[in-house]
């Protein structure tokens, strides 16, 4: 999942990068308003966290603009601004969440995780896959009660592949959620990744769930 | 008091001297010089009357005789006793002098027989005897004037020897009588002038006193209607002084003491204005806190219109003291917002992957953590206690029940008491509805039960309890402070006061949380009671309507 943080404290932005990084983010972070507008607009991000007040232009009038240009991406405003008039303006500009700095760092992680089952019209925390079930809040997988270790990244694979089960995924899309800036474009890190999680998902000598088309890319199918 | 006495005392002399003036001066002046003229004049004129109606009635016998005397000679010229009186009548009647008196004339002879007469003589009485007699035998006339009836009259009889040439003397008289008719219409004419001129007199007389006593009145006059003014409470009357006499003089000194009263009285309604502002004053004064800081109005005396403006500028100052001290807090927690959430963010994330770390920097980690909550905890008191201050918090009101609230908030301090073991005793009913700003008593509770942990000492017990009854609630928190004194209940509500800061310098506490408990329930309109059991054991209640 690419998660794109919008915020001009520099410590912040470190800790709560590393911390949802850690958490199996995709993380880009800008610390001014203009620059994080243009990547808003450039990239397709799952949830945006966006501070109010920001040096170039302030969140409000970032996600204005970000709204008027049709982009449907969930933004949670994190801001130290906590009357009830900063929340309902946040809200009515467009925000999807409002979270009032001091914040708890699980509390985030919980909203930023129902902001993407949103996003993917889930209503429950748990992705039934035949016998294979994904709990995305203890962000575990298991095949009869029984779990399967997998690594975060064969994780956050799976999990986006599932959340947009009968859709074709490309590998770009792979890459733009699931691996951040250090991945070397053109590396088949993707088909690799894909080659280990079916390893350890799949029955033996059975079908894969994750099917392969080719040219376009991966699909969980129905 | 001495100005109304003397006041009195001159109203009412010169009531005296005014009574004094018009009745006896005016009523009795005039009417013994009335009295005195019309004596005077009543007897002048009737004694010259008199005297002049003498003299004419004197004159009018005296001309009655001359004619008389005047007929007896023509006819003695006549030499003859006229043997008709027709011929007498002649010489009478063809005498205009005569004529216009005689009203009879009579020729008797000696036998006393009417020889010639005139016809106008009818009213009269018949002829007496003896005035004939006396007047043939003894060659005498008589006079006399009748004034009685309606024509008085003067009779004449006059003796008469007629005669020719002495042949035929015969001696008789001739009886003339002449009306006094025009004498008496000259008299009363005479009577009625008198009359008239002296009732124009004594008008005249009446005018001048008047007036005359008028101009010495006058001045008395406007002097007492002045007072009777001021009596009616009109104290801009001003008499003017129209002699330089005694009463001109009291008439200035009373212009004067009007003026010096109406000066008094200026400075009395001053003064009572100045009491009742003052009044007012107080009042405003008496309002005056950190949350009425609106200036006080400005009186009109001067004195104390310097001590309003030098207490309106420490009022402006003070406000304008505590407007920067709101926005201070204000702007103070808002910016400590940012490094906190930083702060936190950092352990938290730290936290997160604890296997990646030490135990000593998981140990400082978690320090850090609950410093960072701290501090949070005060900023957020402290955001909220300034948006108290300034008026900005509004209250959202809703059903909700107590216990589940209360219970959320013994969860948040359940570990801080288990440290020290401390049981924490909920014992609200499981029904108990309130009608408020859930947030707000939430914030309450968890000061409430904050304060409660910190301060009880380690095996102890805190209460929460509640109850309600129709619309009224009663939700209280105990717990035993050995530390606390009577003494310390009124101060416990202060923002920062702490019993002891030795005591608790380790602790996280900021002694914010009571106050905010306080300011809260104010705002929601709830009453905080802290008391003291016997056993040292502080309950603080909050009641209210809810």
């Amino acid at each position: 999942m690419r998660i794109l943080l919008i915020e001009d404290s520099e410590r912040l932005q470190r800790s709560l990068s590393t911390g949802l990084r850690k958490a199996g983010y995709k993380i880009d972070v800008s610390g001014d308003g203009n620059e994080g507008l243009w990547f808003a607009e450039s990239f397709n991000y799952d949830v945006i966290i966006l501070d109010l007040m920001l040096p170039g232009l302030d969140g409000i009038s970032l996600l204005n603009r970000l709204r008027r240009s049709k982009k449907l991406v969930h933004v949670l405003i994190l801001s130290a601004r906590d009357t009830v008039e900063d929340r309902v303006l946040g809200l009515e500009s467009g925000a999807d969440d409002y979270l009032v700095k001091p914040f708890s760092f699980d509390e985030l992680l919980a909203r930023i995780q129902a902001l993407i089952r949103r996003r993917y019209g889930i209503k429950t925390s748990t992705i039934h896959l035949g016998d294979l079930s994904i709990d995305i809040h203890g962000q575990t997988v298991s095949r009869s009660g029984r779990i399967i270790e997998l690594s975060p990244r064969e994780y956050y694979l799976l999990e986006f592949l599932a959340l947009q089960r009968g859709k074709v995924v490309s590998r770009t899309e792979i890459e733009e959620h699931i691996y951040d800036e250090r991945v070397e474009p053109m590396s088949n890190v993707v088909d690799s990744a894909i080659c280990s999680l079916r390893k350890k998902i799949d029955k033996p000598g059975g079908s894969s769930i994750i099917k392969t088309r080719r040219g376009h890319g991966y699909i969980i199918e129905r | 008091m001495r100005i109304a006495h003397t006041y009195t005392s001159v109203k009412t002399s010169l009531g005296s001297i005014k009574s004094w003036l018009t009745k006896r001066l005016r009523n009795k002046i005039t009417f013994s010089v009335l009295l005195v003229f019309l004596v005077v004049y009543a007897i002048t004129i009737s004694l010259s009357y008199l005297q002049m109606k003498g003299d004419l009635f004197d004159a009018a016998e005296k001309e009655a005789l001359s004619t008389a005397q005047m007929i007896a000679i023509s006819i003695y010229r006549n030499y003859e006793i006229p043997a008709d009186f027709r011929e007498i009548q002649s010489y009478v009647v063809g005498t205009k002098r005569f004529k216009k008196n005689i009203i009879e004339l009579n020729v008797i002879d000696r036998g006393l027989t009417v020889i010639g007469s005139t016809t106008e003589y009818k009213l009269l009485k018949k002829v007496e005897g003896t005035d004939y007699i006396e007047a043939v035998q003894h060659k005498k006339h008589r006079i006399a004037v009748t004034e009685e009836t309606d024509n008085p009259y003067i009779r004449v009889v006059y003796p008469i020897a007629a005669g020719i040439a002495q042949k035929h003397i015969a001696r008789g008289c001739l009886e003339l009588v002449i009306g006094l008719k025009p004498l008496m219409n000259h008299l009363s004419r005479l009577q009625n002038n008198a009359l008239i001129s002296g009732i124009i007199i004594i008008v005249a007389i009446i005018t001048i006193i008047v007036l005359l006593s008028g101009s010495i009145t006058k001045p008395i006059d406007d002097l007492y209607s002045g007072i009777q003014k001021v009596d009616s409470g009109d104290l801009d009357v001003q008499i003017d002084v129209r002699s330089r006499d005694e009463i001109g003089f009291l008439t200035s000194s009373f212009n004067k003491m009007i003026l010096s009263v109406k000066d008094s009285k200026q400075k009395l309604e001053d003064y009572a204005a100045n009491l009742e502002y003052l009044r007012s004053f107080q009042d405003d004064i008496q309002l005056i806190n950190a949350s009425n800081l609106a200036p006080v109005s400005i009186p009109p005396a001067r004195e104390l219109a310097d001590v309003a403006n030098s207490l309106n500028t420490v009022i402006d100052n003070l406000r304008k003291a505590f407007e920067r001290e709101r926005r201070f807090i204000a702007n103070v927690a808002h910016e400590l917002r940012t490094p906190i959430s930083e702060l936190r963010t950092l352990a938290e994330v730290s936290l997160k992957w604890p296997e990646e770390m030490d135990e000593q920097s998981l140990k400082n980690y978690q320090d850090i953590l609950a410093v960072v909550r701290h501090m949070q905890n005060t900023v957020n008191n402290l955001l909220v206690l300034s948006r108290l201050d300034s008026g900005s918090l509004q209250s959202q009101k809703e059903m909700f029940e107590l216990r589940p609230l209360a219970d959320s908030a013994c969860k948040h301090y359940q570990d801080m008491a288990e440290e020290k073991e401390i049981i924490l005793n909920n014992s609200i009913p499981s029904h108990c509805p309130l009608f408020t700003d859930k947030h707000m008593f939430l914030l309450i509770i968890d000061n409430l039960l904050s304060n409660a942990v910190e301060y009880s000492r380690s095996s102890s017990t805190v209460d929460l309890s509640a109850r309600k009854d129709d619309n009224f609630f009663l939700f209280s928190v105990s717990n035993p402070a050995y530390d606390l004194s009577s003494r310390d209940l009124p101060l416990i509500f202060e923002r920062f006061w702490r019993k002891d800061t030795a005591r608790t310098s380790d602790r996280s506490h900021s002694g914010l949380g009571l106050s905010l408990v306080k300011s809260l329930a104010d705002f929601l309109g709830f009453t905080v009671e802290a008391k003291l059991s016997l056993t040292n054991c502080l309950n603080i209640s909050i009641s209210g309507k809810g």
